[in-house]
């Protein structure tokens, strides 16, 4: 009996065994394509082929700085990206593709983390708790780290206690309505706001999200109410301007360019200084005579504490692929914009928004 | 019709490439072996393995992470069955009689008819799927007040998991409710009980707390127990009789529409649409008193209504670009990755995409029948593992899965704390299952009230302005009073046995 | 589960303690829910108003609870006819809830001693170090297992499944890179 039992547990062992191997052989089989994918990038550039292990190749062919060389060695060639967001979202698919150019430009292994909660503040605390040597680089995203200007909030950072390194992802908000809707121009909905008084529907985060603020905003410039029905997440907001629940909401692009490609939703205003490149042919806010501006900035930071000479050159890898054609090319497709902010524009842009800020929400 | 059977085969001609029916069959083997890691739901395994849709061509990543998705909604059920370790809320409702049959020396049958079950209600509901465009202009009419009507309606399906207390199943079931209450209040931004923690915004991992309170305190229980269970002397056939089959089917096709009807409604969650499967399932049975301890109709019709609702939970997705899911999400992602819009464009634009998801789901379908049966006999043999080794096992495992909720020990501890609570309770006869079916459909009751008001202007009387509504109010009624006469009936009956119940009490 | 009839002294402090215990949480939590508000200044509904429908139902539960303590109403038992053999020797086999004897209580305390562990150890030694000293002790101190074969299989197979997770992304804790020693990465 128990000669069987021992038996029965090496069988089982054994299937695990070929159960791993599956894994393996599969990530095995997209390491490969992640390869190629390396292949493609040194064509363009013409400084490297990855026909065998993408990261040995790196090295040999590219001028690494000094700083990065010990930054990758204390690291173990490992990196890690936190992120205070889910898998899927807009902030995950920047930084995943972000990583996988990190991956070509250093050799070095990224694995991307989530830690989803608070408003991305749990990841942020986890890069600022994390040691003092940049392996581990977290997301922070213009505007919602404001978050902790809020009254009520309970969130631990400021601007000071995180280590910035560079901005490449960009996207701006955007009114959207229904297709069939009788607005045409943001002028019509405005009109109408002021006809109506409280009557006209928003979608919203929730009281201090972004998007509710830029409605604050253009409320307050333009002296008109309006009803907030605040939705769970993006997808729900999406939902209830289908379903007609509500008469508008400002999103970013990359979020809502589907539903304006597939003629469900028509966009009023872009919530910029500029035209959007996804949306060529829609206003800016500004110019339609609504002076709102409300974006998304996606960048990189780490702990305090990290060697100056060490982060410079962790910002300049960043910009460098912020230059990169394909990495352009890449996030196009996911209607991300690249613009790139250096450590010290991001800050200047972040005390800029940091008032502005202040200054709605004391209005509130 | 034509039309139909010409998008059909394009689809099907774009899946049946020898590269991409590899990668579906990795997807559903990778998908059924996540799965069986506790705590690794389908959201976890495709969130996990949305970095292949970087590297894979679109169709081929498109068709991998949803044979994904549908790996492991069946891998999550092979740790229910056999473990009564719930991957996620929907499985719990298989876990009632599932692990009931396991106990039975059942476990073999139970999986096969999980297997078959799905495979029915996926066959079905991939029908259902080409005529997405139709359906989804239908779904996009349901309006939060419709949807706080139809959760106040699943909410009454806890009457029908309290068990023999009544007082005890509704503590569990307003414990459940409470659990859902934690965190931030998306309405005024203020926390709530999150006891000044920052983990606690977001709520409680509820993963972490349905395996806590299921598989955890069950393991707890068995090994403080006197004797422990040893299943590996009977295991039982896998193979389903032709009986077993007739005795399901029936269930298998209810539970197949009401898991796609739950399906398309925005944000209802898949708990409630096993748990919905489970209680028809009870109500129509001649013989309701084997619920609960093995009854085969208690695994078919969850599982059922589970893979009916994973498919036509692609309709918003596909026909509107809405995903109605976290998973669904996820497959979103993979989409825009490889630079495809999904929603009506996609069927015009890439009709080779469309369809071939379409395909490819019907494919996965039987992919994973074939792959589920002949694996039957080899899960069925965990059984075979000595109780304490198996549980030392299965503990592990249960770390490594709360972990990964959010990759730090604080899910570890919620799901310890979930257990300990969960093996006292259980202890006293407070039934776990009716906290399981709350814990999904209290913020979802909760929103859809809330949200439904600030659409109407903050009206209470337009609570009652949708038709949908209050059809499903009077629904409500019906099964409350329906309840209340058989109880009554019950406690007249149980007066006149006290004498024997007495009698007969000592076991 | 049901408690059963045989023992009904036993769990008569048990089952006040534990209605106790969840009336002074429960309590506590209706108080939270009144202070959070039930309606905002516009009338609509506040963050209080859920969680004070939800507590106060549950207070009163938990004193019926305390009232009835142990005493159940009994089970309805079906006529014999119309409950079939099989079904009657499940519910034999099913309902009765496991006694806990004292040996049970050790193995419990071992389970809570060695997670213990595994809380201390599971970042700082990482997941593989940390997952094999639970099991081992787990399987040392719970199953009475004499067969040594027994360790190195179960060794052997928490080993692959971490693997394996680490290979379709897991990120578990490492601190010693062994993962990357076996060629993980």
């Amino acid at each position: 009996m128990k000669r069987n039992k021992t038996v029965q547990i090496a069988a089982i062992a054994v299937t695990a065994l070929v159960l791993s191997l599956t894994a393996t052989t599969s990530a095995s089989a997209a390491t490969a394509k992640v390869n190629g994918a390396c292949k493609t990038v040194g064509e363009k550039s013409g400084t490297l082929t990855c026909t065998q292990s993408g990261t040995k190749k790196v090295w040999k062919t590219t001028v690494v700085p000094a700083a990065i060389k010990s930054w990758l060695k204390d690291c173990n060639n490992q990196l890690s990206v936190v992120i205070g967001y889910g898998a899927g979202g807009a902030t995950d698919i920047w930084a995943r593709l972000l990583a996988k150019y990190i991956e070509t430009e250093t050799g070095a292994k990224v694995n991307v983390t989530n830690t989803p909660g608070a408003g991305g503040s749990l990841g942020i605390n986890k890069v600022m708790s994390s040691k003092r040597n940049a392996c581990t680089l977290g997301n922070v995203n213009l505007p919602s780290a404001l978050q902790y200007l809020r009254p009520t909030s309970s969130v631990t950072y400021t601007k000071e206690s995180l280590n910035l390194i560079a901005t490449t992802g960009f996207s701006a908000n955007v009114i959207v309505v229904h297709a069939d809707s009788k607005y045409n121009t943001v002028k019509d909905l405005v009109d109408d706001m002021k006809a109506n008084a409280g009557r006209i529907k928003a979608g919203s985060d929730g009281p201090g999200s972004d998007d509710a603020i830029a409605y604050y905003d253009l409320a307050q410039k333009t002296g008109t109410t309006f009803t907030q029905v605040v939705t769970d997440g993006s997808a729900a907001k999406v939902a209830a301007l289908l379903s007609k629940q509500v008469d508008f909401f400002g999103g970013s692009i990359t979020g809502v360019k589907a539903n304006i490609d597939n003629k469900q939703f028509k966009a009023l205003c872009v919530f910029s200084d500029v035209k959007s490149k996804f949306l060529p042919t829609t206003p800016t806010c500004k110019e339609a005579g609504y002076d709102v501006i409300s974006t998304n900035m996606w960048s990189l930071f780490t702990s305090q504490g990290v060697l100056e000479s060490r982060r410079q050159a962790i910002e300049d890898m960043l910009l460098k692929i912020a230059a990169n054609t394909t990495y352009i090319a890449d996030n196009d497709k996911l209607a991300i914009e690249v613009r790139p902010f250096t450590s010290d524009a991001l800050s200047e842009e972040w005390t800029r928004q940091a008032v502005l800020y202040k200054s709605i929400i004391s209005k509130l | 019709m034509s039309e139909i059977i010409s998008n059909l085969q394009l689809g099907f001609d774009s899946v049946l490439t020898l590269n991409i029916f590899m990668w579906a069959v990795i997807g559903c083997g990778l998908g059924m072996i996540t799965g069986v890691l506790p705590g690794f739901g389908p959201a976890a395994a495709t969130g996990l393995l949305l970095p292949f849709a970087f590297v894979l061509p679109p169709t081929a990543s498109i068709v991998m992470l949803a044979c994904i998705y549908y790996g492991s909604m069946y891998g999550g059920t092979i740790t229910s069955v056999l473990l009564n370790v719930p991957g996620e809320a929907s499985s719990v409702a298989t876990c009632i009689d599932g692990y009931a049959m396991t106990k039975r020396g059942m476990a073999g049958k139970a999986l096969s008819i999980s297997a078959v079950g799905s495979f029915i209600a996926g066959v079905i509901a991939v029908f259902g799927l080409i005529f997405s465009q139709k359906i989804a202009a239908i779904a996009i009419t349901f309006t939060y007040l419709d949807v706080f009507g139809f959760s106040l309606l699943a909410l009454t399906l806890v009457v029908g998991l309290t068990g023999d207390s009544m007082i005890k199943g509704l503590i569990s079931a307003f414990l459940g409710l409470f659990i859902g209450m934690v965190g931030l209040d998306i309405y005024t931004g203020g926390p709530r009980f999150t006891m000044g923690l920052d983990q606690l915004q977001e709520g409680l991992p509820f993963i972490a707390i349905i395996m806590g309170i299921f598989g955890l305190s069950e393991i707890l229980e068995s090994i403080g127990g006197k004797k422990q269970p040893d299943y590996s002397g009977n295991i039982g056939s896998t193979l389903l009789k032709w009986q077993d089959f007739k005795d399901s089917i029936g269930a298998i096709l209810r539970g197949t529409g009401i898991g796609f009807f739950f399906g398309l409604l925005p944000g209802s969650p898949a708990a409630a649409s096993s748990f919905a499967a489970y209680t028809v399932e009870k109500r129509v049975s001649k013989t309701p008193e084997r619920f609960g301890k093995g009854a085969i109709q208690g695994v078919a019709g969850p599982e059922a209504a589970n893979n009916a609702l994973g498919i036509s939970n692609f309709i918003p997705l596909l026909a509107l670009g809405i995903p109605s899911s976290a998973t669904m999400a996820i497959l979103l992602a993979a989409f825009t990755i490889n630079g495809l819009t999904p929603g009506p464009l996609l069927f015009t634009n890439n009709p080779e995409i469309a369809w071939g998801l379409i395909a490819s789901l019907a494919l996965a379908n039987v992919i994973l029948l074939i792959m589920a049966l002949p694996l039957v006999r080899m899960w069925v043999s965990i059984l075979k593992i000595p109780t304490m080794i198996l549980y030392t096992i299965t503990l592990s495992f249960m770390s490594i899965g709360a972990y990964i909720i959010d990759g730090s020990m604080f899910s570890v501890l919620v799901l310890w704390i979930a257990g300990i609570v969960g093996f006292t309770l259980r202890r006293f006869g407070v039934p776990m299952a009716p906290a399981a079916l709350t814990i999904v459909l209290g913020p979802m009751l909760e929103k859809s009230f809330r949200t439904a008001l600030q659409v109407n202007y903050g009206e209470f009387s337009s609570l009652f302005s949708s038709s949908r509504a209050n059809t499903a109010y009077a629904l409500i009624v019906v099964v409350l009073a329906t309840k209340m006469i058989s109880s009554i009936r019950k406690s007249n009956k149980v007066r006149k046995m006290k004498s024997s119940a007495a009698m007969n009490g000592s076991k | 589960m049901e408690t059963t009839k045989d023992a009904p002294s036993k769990f008569l402090n048990g089952n006040r303690i534990t209605a106790f215990v969840i009336l002074l949480v429960s309590g506590n939590l209706l108080n939270f829910s009144l202070r959070y508000g039930l309606f905002l200044e516009d009338g609509a509904p506040g963050p209080g108003l859920f969680p004070a429908i939800i507590t106060a139902p549950l207070v009163g539960l938990c004193i019926a609870w305390l009232i009835i303590g142990d005493r159940e109403v009994p089970k309805v038992k079906q006529d014999s006819d119309s409950k079939d053999e099989l079904t009657a020797e499940l519910e034999a086999k099913l309902d009765e809830i496991q006694e806990i004897d004292s040996d049970g209580k050790k193995r419990i305390a071992w389970v809570f001693f060695w997670t213990i562990v595994m809380f201390a150890t599971f970042e700082r030694l990482g997941s593989i170090i940390s997952l094999s000293i639970y099991s081992i002790g787990l399987l040392f101190s719970i199953s009475n297992t004499k067969s040594w074969k027994v360790f190195p299989s179960t060794l052997l197979m928490i080993l692959l499944v971490t693997f394996g997770a680490v290979k379709i992304g897991v990120m578990l804790p490492d601190p010693f890179n062994i993962f990357r020693i076996f060629g993980g990465q």
